[in-house]
């Protein structure tokens, strides 16, 4: 996987995560809009190339994309299961992504971890889209194999 | 006759999902288990009637690919189906899960249908 892999795959794995798993759709290409109670997950992989998939969602996103994905109201939903919810949207994401990249090579994932939200530093490759109530981005670091 | 479905994913929230996605297949059931790990779905499945299994591959303690060698590997197990449900959608660990036994593969992510499909092919005429 190099930069160019992830700049024409990631809308596609959003598109298809998004639609098929959360009955929801994205706006392509949206200025990404941080907040201090954000909710970020990431999955490292490994592989050919290994490197870090993360994702960053406001509150209020991750609570409308879980209420879709588990089909409860917003409401009801906890904080813990927000966070679940967008591991798995993590999960989901960077396998999506690696298992068109790394089709014909061995390659694993980390279990999804939930951290504090924090901005990327220089070196990685970043694309926000458009989620109700706000933005869903997208980073990821690439790294040589472990 | 109702379907007794387990499904074993180390995410509970992934847990849910499924469990609605097999309430609106339509098809007839009956319990539907959950489990975290391969471990804790071998003890269900030693202490229960259970017709079908959905099983992630990246889990801790025993993972989906040791679970279904496991299941393949005990007489009174083996006719149990289990489908893989995995985000790995690569044709050679679809291959190498199918080699091992299981009768079915679903890459994340997938439309509702796709699992109807997948159970159905699995069961056979027992739908």
């Amino acid at each position: 996987m190099n930069s160019e892999d992830f700049e024409r795959l990631i809308a596609p794995a959003v598109a298809s995560v998004l639609e098929s798993m959360f009955f929801a759709e994205a706006e392509e290409q949206s200025e990404p809009c941080f907040d201090k109670c954000d909710l970020q997950a990431q999955v490292t992989f490994f592989g050919e190339v290994s490197g870090i998939l993360r994702v960053r969602l406001g509150e209020q996103s991750a609570r409308s994309l879980s209420a879709s994905f588990l089909g409860e109201d917003e409401e009801s939903l906890s904080r813990i299961q927000l966070e679940q919810v967008v591991c798995e949207l993590a999960n989901m994401l960077c396998g999506w992504i690696v298992s068109r990249t790394e089709r014909d090579g061995v390659w694993r994932l980390g279990s999804p971890e939930l951290i504090c939200a924090v901005s990327e530093e220089p070196g990685w490759m970043q694309q926000s889209f458009g989620v109700e109530h706000g933005a869903l981005t997208v980073s990821l670091s690439l790294s040589v194999p472990v | 006759m109702a379907l007794n479905i387990m499904i074993v994913d180390d995410s509970p929230v992934m847990r849910v999902f499924l469990r609605k996605v097999v309430q609106l297949t339509g098809l007839q059931l009956g319990e539907i288990f959950e489990a975290g790990d391969g471990e804790a779905a071998l003890d269900l499945l030693k202490g229960h009637w259970i017709d079908l299994v959905l099983t992630d591959i990246n889990m801790p303690r025993m993972n989906g690919e040791q679970f279904v060698r496991t299941v393949e590997s005990d007489e009174l197990l083996r006719d149990i189906p289990v489908i893989v449900v995995s985000t790995d959608s690569t044709r050679e660990r679809i291959d190498q899960m199918l080699h091992l036994g299981a009768r079915g593969y679903i890459a994340k992510p997938f439309f509702p249908e796709t699992l109807r499909d997948a159970v159905e092919k699995a069961l056979g005429s027992r739908v």
